[in-house]
């Protein structure tokens, strides 16, 4: 797989934070992420890459601490989702070099993962929109009980996943 | 096989953990939900079911190479359920190299069903080589789990040194009493007419030669020269090595080895083989053409192996090493040792013929082409050399064989200098 491809989410991981506050100090921690994340997809080390992730990350804590605005779902969404490829792509491109991919096998990996890019994005609206109706309707006392009751729902989920694996 | 989660999770994971600290520290709900897709992509950590059994099979087009020969190796993979995603990779033993095609590939494959590629490889050096090695890895679809496993299946090649034809070997200057395809100076059975002596009682009379008989009025015979085979021993330096391979002096001895084997056997001697090495091996004289599979065959698996044992030729039974055999010895004259073992055969009464391998040529050309390695290697050719002039002070007779050089060529010289009737035996 050409290891180009990888730099197209690396892009946009970059872009999110400077769309959300173009400040010199977000322009330059992105423009490391994204030395970094070119250094590890070059070299073929999955190391620069996860650095460039969460140099990523601190510029884009910094936008949104400097920018002050409201909450912005939609790129923060999208940040994780290039994220996520940033680092998929590029260990693909790193575990398979110099193999000889089947066509096959590229054409189900590339669905896969727009696939589950979608699937992800659809997960993300319908939390936003099931939290926004749920503020909307429950009172303020309730809403920490109902977030409580998501977390305890959620760390059982992960618990019966782990157990279930295992036992596979 | 049993999925292990790749560096591929433990990064996510990193950068999951990170999201969520600077999430706390800044009082953001956006990197709570920026770690949303990243938890997603590590829920896909460890195959849900039961990794489905593989069946490996492995074909090569040939199991017998010579060097330089191509052999295709095709490989199928069958599986009991679908794989996503499986990566084999056929283990080359050096210095077996890909020609064609690649030995690493990533399939799918369905459910019952079998995929398969092939691949050809190149056999540049002689060796056993096992090409029945192969890794596979199944990788889950999100690359954050991996399962490996190995299946070794013998499937041994052979790969055989590339024997070049030569004309012109060494004739040996003693024969055995067998038949064969040399001059003996003794007088008797033969075809090559010798010496005319006055007719004695129990001469056959169809050794009479009439044209002396009618000049001198009375009746004369023609003798005939006895044809002999000889004895030939094929010792090989395996103390010393210099160079990589196929360039390398062991595999230039081997190879000349090989060609002047052949060369012996078809003149009908009885053919034997030393390797002076780590330890002794050797093969009893003999002809034929088994007997030329089987100097071959031992020819392949010749290497350098430290030993602190000095190998003695002295300890080698008598038929190994007959007493009026002759004796080829193929060496880079390296190894004091060996040059020991050789002074002490001549010594001895052997009939001693020396192929020395020249090492500088393996040498430059594993080494650069700086000034400072041009330098070095011209002096240490001035020292061979030097080296070479002292061992024929001894007594010895050397060839001096730069491998690049027909052996043919450099063998010619001195097939001509030695004696064109063997000694009486």
């Amino acid at each position: 797989m050409n290891r180009w491809w990888s730099l197209l989410p690396v892009g946009v991981m970059a872009a999110v934070p400077v769309w959300t506050a173009p400040s010199a100090p977000v322009v330059a921690l992105e423009a490391t992420a994204c030395l970094f994340c070119a250094l590890g997809v070059f070299g073929r080390s999955a190391g620069p890459v996860t650095a460039g992730g969460c140099i990523a990350m601190i510029g884009y804590t910094f936008a949104l601490w400097s920018g002050n605005e409201g909450v912005d779902l939609v790129g923060a969404a999208v940040f994780g989702l290039a994220l996520l490829f940033v680092l998929q792509i590029s260990e693909f491109a790193r575990r398979f070099h110099g193999a000889q991919i089947a066509n096959d096998v590229m054409r189900a990996q590339t669905s896969y993962w727009l696939g589950r890019a979608a699937l992800i994005a659809g997960a993300i609206a319908l939390l936003t929109l099931g939290g926004s109706a749920v503020a909307a309707i429950v009172p303020g006392t309730g809403r920490a009980v109902i977030a409580g009751l998501g977390a305890i729902i959620a760390f059982a989920g992960v618990l019966y996943g782990g157990i279930t694996r295992r036992s596979a | 096989m049993i999925p292990r989660a790749t560096p591929l999770a433990f990064a996510v994971a990193t950068v999951i953990g990170w999201a969520l600290v600077l999430g706390i520290l800044a009082d953001r709900a956006e990197l709570f939900v920026a770690a949303i897709p990243l938890a997603a992509g590590l829920l896909g950590v460890g195959p849900r079911t039961r990794a489905p059994r593989l069946e490996l099979r492995q074909e090569i087009s040939a199991d017998r190479l010579a060097e330089g020969d191509r052999v295709v190796v095709s490989v199928h993979v069958a599986a009991t359920g679908p794989v996503a995603m499986i990566e084999v990779l056929v283990a080359l033993p050096p210095p077996i190299e890909i020609a064609a095609g690649s030995n690493r590939v990533v399939l799918a494959i369905g459910p019952d069903a079998e995929e398969g590629w092939s691949f050809a490889a190149r056999c540049p050096a002689r060796g056993r080589f096992d090409l029945g090695t192969v890794y596979f890895r199944v990788w889950d679809r999100s690359g954050m789990a991996v399962s490996e496993s190995r299946q070794a299946s013998p499937t041994p090649i052979s790969v055989y040194p590339y024997v070049a034809p030569i004309r012109h070997v060494p004739r040996p200057v003693r024969t055995q009493l067998s038949f064969g395809n040399y001059v003996s100076p003794g007088l008797g059975e033969g075809i090559e007419p010798g010496e005319i002596r006055p007719f004695l009682p129990g001469d056959r009379t169809r050794r009479i030669n009439w044209r002396v008989s009618l000049r001198r009025q009375q009746l004369y015979v023609t003798q005939f020269h006895e044809e002999r085979s000889a004895d030939v021993v094929l010792l090989l330096d395996a103390l010393s090595n210099t160079g990589a391979a196929p360039y390398a002096t062991l595999d230039a001895s081997v190879r000349a080895a090989a060609a002047l084997a052949g060369a012996y056997l078809a003149r009908k001697d009885r053919v034997g083989f030393v390797e002076f090495g780590g330890f002794l091996r050797w093969i009893n004289p003999a002809t034929g053409r088994r007997q030329g599979a089987a100097l071959v065959e031992a020819l392949l698996p010749a290497a350098t192996h430290f030993s602190y044992v000095v190998p003695q030729l002295d300890r080698l039974p008598a038929r190994v090493l007959p007493p009026r055999a002759l004796v080829i010895a193929l060496s880079p004259l390296s190894d004091e040792r060996f040059v020991t073992a050789l002074i002490d055969l001549v010594a001895r009464g052997f009939d001693v013929v020396v192929l020395a391998v020249s090492p500088i040529e393996a040498t430059r050309l594993v080494l650069g082409g700086s000034l400072l390695d041009d330098v070095a290697c011209r002096l240490w050719a001035m020292e061979w050399q030097a080296r070479v002039d002292g061992l024929r002070r001894h007594g010895l007779a050397i060839v001096e064989w730069h491998p690049g050089t027909p052996l043919d060529a450099v063998l010619a010289p001195i097939a001509r200098s030695r004696p064109r009737s063997a000694a009486r035996r």
